[in-house]
């Protein structure tokens, strides 16, 4: 009983979806979509740590690196290796800063010695390219720098280190993952041979030292990076760095790539949702007589419902599994964008239960929007429904079109929209949905440019980084900046290690009433005074600190009272920094020496023969970094290419869904269209009535989608950026003017072709459309 | 006794008022032309109240449909009230089935998002009459076939019987001369069919020519005259 009644149910849901193929084409397309972007979101917000784990498993990496001065760090590093939490340790790498230039380009470099074997413990695995012989004259390239430079395996480069300059070759890349993830305030990890390393100085070039260490028990983690903490000497400045925490270092933008499909892909998803609904109303009026004979024969309202919900659920159901399929390539994808730039393979993770939580929403949320459409159905006995078909009462407006109002054409096409008020407020709500996606789409792609392209969202407003070598005393340093023509100002910044009111922290000192460093205050007020500091939004999430408290600074040994002013953005380093002014520094340290300087050029000047000019004058001794270079390495391409995809197939979704329901309401007119023609209405009578229905379902339309689009869009990106922060939207007046006008094309071409078809048939035609 | 009071005398015509000379129709389709209607010929005088019988598939629809011009014939001519309707083109042909003929349906075919009101009022509307005069004529006609009271409601909230009451309405609002009927009790019960027959006397009575598609020899009694039809040909044309 109960399968044939499920195959009555196939019969009639299979003839329906190929009587009206497009409208399930439609469903599968919008669902496929929906699904394809919040499933990849979701996959891929999950994917990135897990495919540091699982790397790190499979690489043997260290769980947790200490970097700490060169002098002591080999006791440090005996202490640590004694550590009963601690399992294993890698070698210890002595670091001298430097520079590479590579590709044309150049970056601030960590330089190390090579093992003369691979290490047992180490991320020191080659990911392209050999291990080389100790007295090759070869170089080890992080493979991030490598991107970031455009260099590879078999590039030439020039590594600048303490003791002097060596050409060399790239033999390999290596799996870092630093750099990537903090271009601006980390340097290239460069590893060279043994004999390069004499080269340039060796041991004695080198200031700091760092070593990995794995960990017994991972819940144990922070609490050991705490004890080895305690180990470094008073004074003795130590950073200690969870691998995991670079992965973390990225989590703002895989949030904000996750959030960004998921937005999408709820967009997609209620846009889905309004087309069922809308097309499930249409099948009651269109098929009310076939209805009415399904009930008149015995199927319960119930049943009726049920083949409804086959009818949609079926085509949400396919459009879910392909989704499912698509967004685990996205997802893949993705995440292998994000974790190659840190050295990572990609893991996809909880791929399974996540599309399979979301698919099912997806499809109640199907089934639950037919439940929607049918409500009412039932009041209509089997007899009226076979007799004259299921019926929307008439709206009140439509009452209201009386005889004496208007001409002929916007007094017969109101009557003809308001006379089905339900069906036409759903073609307005799907239209003003569409449009407000179009418009989402927009605003959300050139946020996102700008985000990953303009320095300033970053809190930079200068362009270039320019570190100086050792050997160039900053005075000279500062000179030559000043001297040189076609560099509007620059800036010293002072990056040293501090403790503030017992937690350890990146703290940057700054010349006052300068605008190179913008800082986005999130709460409090600017600096006034020497004794004040601005903290990082993580350092203040992490430690409590607030705006007004007075607490211990330490910096060196030199401990003073300074009053929080305010909270600030700061992305880089996971917003771990305190800033103050240079003069506090000088005054507990007056030997301070700046880390590097902040450039900006005069508007207009020739970067190229700026630089050139800049090298020239102290003899190459100043590697410049161009902001807008760096901070395009973290996802800029992921971010661009993804979008792309996501603005346009959405775009293209709204646009379908819109042509759909239009061409319902249209379709539903032929019949209309036929009667008049038949008692002798004039095509352009008729044409007339038409274009003014389609006006007043869009004009409307466009009125209320432009403004909630423009603020919707806002608001969520606000939200979003209250996350993830450093997201400002941007409002593209002209993108926005050229892609509303192109969006409205789908619907009007959904009015349009049925009309026209019915306009160019003849009455009796036009009269038998109705399906 | 029919109320309604027709805006203008009807001039007396010797010419005849509806006239088919060799009209054929085909349709093409499935890969064999059907003729629906071959080389049917008849004229009929002024303010005759006229039948078209014959068994279904015979053509008669197709005739009516060719002489309101919502079809266009395949060859032959058809004269209505002195127009060419089969030289007249597309819009030609929309004047003259919104001023000269008002037509009636089986199925009424009332526009389902109207006001019964509306409905009646749309063939004015088209033709551009003065707002004040329309509501006047419209009321006056929907009193005349009985339901005023009925004006404000749509289409599906009537009986049949008095949906084509509306639609007989409709077809009278720009006073036509010719009134072409297809089956207009056909989705009726007798009583309501009888009323309606009743109407279509009455307009006759006033002047109107009446052309009205049978299959029911009892209603075609109605008529004065029957014009017999099978497989597409006129087989006999018969006076009451």
């Amino acid at each position: 009983m109960r399968r044939r009644r499920a195959r009555a149910y196939l019969t009639f849901g299979v003839a329906s979806i190929r009587q009206r193929w497009w409208e399930a084409a439609v469903q599968v397309g919008v669902a496929l979509l929906a699904m394809a972007v919040v499933g990849a979101g979701l996959v891929t917000a999950s994917s990135v740590p897990a495919s540091y784990a699982a790397t790190k498993l499979r690489l043997n990496g260290p769980d947790l690196w200490v970097g700490t001065q060169s002098a002591a760090a080999p006791a440090l590093y005996a202490e640590v290796a004694r550590l009963s939490q601690v399992s294993a340790t890698t070698p210890m790498y002595m670091v001298q800063s430097g520079v590479v230039r590579a590709g044309g380009k150049e970056l601030p470099a960590a330089i190390s010695p090579l093992p003369d074997t691979p290490p047992l413990v180490g991320s020191l695995t080659v990911a392209g390219g050999a291990w080389p012989a100790p007295d090759a004259n070869v170089a080890l390239l992080e493979r991030g720098a490598a991107q970031s430079m455009g260099v590879g395996p078999g590039s030439d480069a020039t590594v600048v280190g303490g003791g002097g300059s060596v050409g060399l070759r790239i033999s390999a890349e290596v799996r870092d993952i630093s750099h990537a993830s903090y271009p601006l305030s980390t340097p290239a990890l460069v590893y060279v041979t043994r004999s390069v390393w004499q080269a340039l100085g060796g041991d004695a070039a080198a200031t700091t030292a760092r070593f990995g260490a794995r960990i017994r028990d991972l819940s144990q983690l922070r609490a050991t990076a705490l004890a080895i903490r305690d180990l470094a000497p008073a004074g003795v400045p130590i950073a200690i760095n969870d691998g995991a925490l670079v992965v973390e270092g990225l989590q703002p933008l895989v949030l904000a790539l996750e959030g960004f499909l998921v937005l999408f892909g709820l967009f997609g998803l209620v846009a889905c949702l309004f087309f069922i609904v809308g097309t499930t109303r249409a099948d009651l009026i269109r098929h009310a007589r076939t209805l009415g004979i399904l009930r008149a024969t015995g199927w319960s309202l119930r049943q009726v419902r049920w083949l409804l919900m086959l009818q949609r659920g079926a085509p949400v159901l396919l459009g879910v599994l392909v989704g499912a399929v698509a967004a685990v390539a996205l997802a893949g994808w993705m995440t292998d964008q994000v974790v190659q730039l840190m050295g990572l393979s990609a893991a996809l993770d909880a791929a399974p239960l996540v599309l399979a939580g979301t698919g099912a929403v997806f499809l109640l949320a199907a089934l639950a929007a037919v439940r929607l459409a049918t409500r009412g159905f039932g009041r209509t006995s089997p007899g009226a429904t076979l007799a004259a078909g299921y019926r929307q009462p008439p709206s009140r407006l439509a009452g209201s079109l009386e005889v004496g109002r208007g001409g002929i054409g916007p007094r017969l096409g109101t009557s003809l929209l308001l006379g089905r008020p339900g069906r036409t407020s759903t073609a307005v709500a799907v239209l003003l949905l569409g449009l407000v996606t179009v418009i989402f789409s927009v605003i959300t792609e050139a946020t996102l440019s700008s985000f990953g392209s303009e320095p300033s969202t970053w809190g930079y407003a200068y362009d270039w980084r320019v570190d100086y070598v050792k050997g160039l005393a900053p005075a000279d340093a500062q000179h030559a900046l000043d001297g040189t023509a076609g560099i509007a100002a620059s800036l010293p910044v002072y990056d040293v290690n501090a403790t503030i009111d017992g937690n350890r922290t990146d703290a940057r000192f700054v010349t006052p009433a300068q605008d190179l460093l913008r800082f986005h205050l999130l709460t409090g007020r600017t600096i006034a005074s020497d004794s004040e500091v601005l903290i990082g939004a993580g350092l203040a999430a992490s430690t409590g600190l607030a705006p007004g408290r007075s607490v211990l600074l330490q910096v060196g040994s030199a401990p003073t009272t300074v009053l929080i002013a305010g909270v600030y953005r700061e992305l880089d380093n996971l917003g771990q920094v305190l800033v103050g002014r240079d003069s506090l520094l000088l005054g507990l340290q007056p030997k301070a020496t700046p880390a590097y300087f902040v450039v900006r050029l005069q508007p207009g000047a020739d970067a190229a023969g700026v630089r050139s000019r800049l090298e020239q004058s102290v003899a190459g001794q100043f590697v410049v970094s161009p902001v807008s270079d760096l901070i395009a390495v973290p996802l800029g391409n992921v971010f661009q290419a993804v979008l792309l995809i996501l603005g346009f197939g959405l775009a293209v979704v709204a646009g379908m869904v819109m042509f759909a329901m239009t061409m319902i309401l249209a379709d539903e007119h032929t019949f209309v269209i036929g009667i008049l023609k038949a008692i002798g209405a004039r095509r352009r009578q008729l044409a007339a009535s038409l274009a003014w229905a389609a006006g007043l379902l869009i004009v409307p339309a466009v009125v209320l989608a432009v403004p909630a689009g423009i603020l919707l869009t806002a608001a969520l990106i606000a939200a979003l950026s209250q996350v993830v922060g450093g997201v400002d939207v941007v409002l593209p007046v002209a993108a926005l003017a050229i892609a509303i006008p192109i969006a409205l094309l789908a619907p009007i071409l959904g009015f349009a072709i049925p009309a026209r078809a019915a306009l160019a048939a003849s009455p009796l035609e036009a009269i038998g459309m109705e399906r | 006794m029919l109320k309604y009071d027709i805006d203008s005398e009807i001039e007396p015509l010797t010419a005849p008022m509806v006239a088919a000379h060799g009209l054929t129709k085909l349709f093409s389709g499935g890969g064999a032309d059907l003729r629906a209607v071959s080389d049917v010929s008849f004229e009929l005088e002024p303010g005759i109240f006229a039948a078209i019988t014959g068994p279904s598939g015979s053509g008669k629809s197709t005739l009516l449909h060719l002489l309101g011009g919502i079809e266009k014939p395949s060859s032959g001519e058809i004269d209505v009230a002195g127009t060419p309707v089969h030289a007249l083109g597309e819009s030609e042909l929309a004047k003259f089935r919104l001023m000269q003929v008002g037509f009636i349906f089986q199925a009424f075919h009332l526009i389902p998002n109207l006001t019964i009101f509306n409905n009646v009022a749309m063939p004015g509307l088209l033709a551009g009459v003065a707002s004040a005069a329309l509501r006047d004529r419209v009321l006056r006609l929907l009193e005349t076939v009985g339901i005023r009271d009925k004006a404000d409601r749509l289409p599906h909230e009537l009986s049949g019987g008095q949906q084509q009451r509306a639609a007989i309405a409709r077809a009278l609002v720009n006073d036509p001369q010719v009134i072409l009927a297809d089956e207009p009790t056909g989705n009726l019960d007798s009583a309501a069919g009888d009323a309606v027959l009743q109407l279509l006397g009455e307009l006759n009575d006033r002047g109107k020519t009446l052309l009205m598609v049978t299959h029911d020899a009892r209603i075609a009694g109605w008529a004065g005259k029957q014009l017999r039809m099978r497989d597409g040909r006129l087989v006999t044309t018969a006076e009451a």
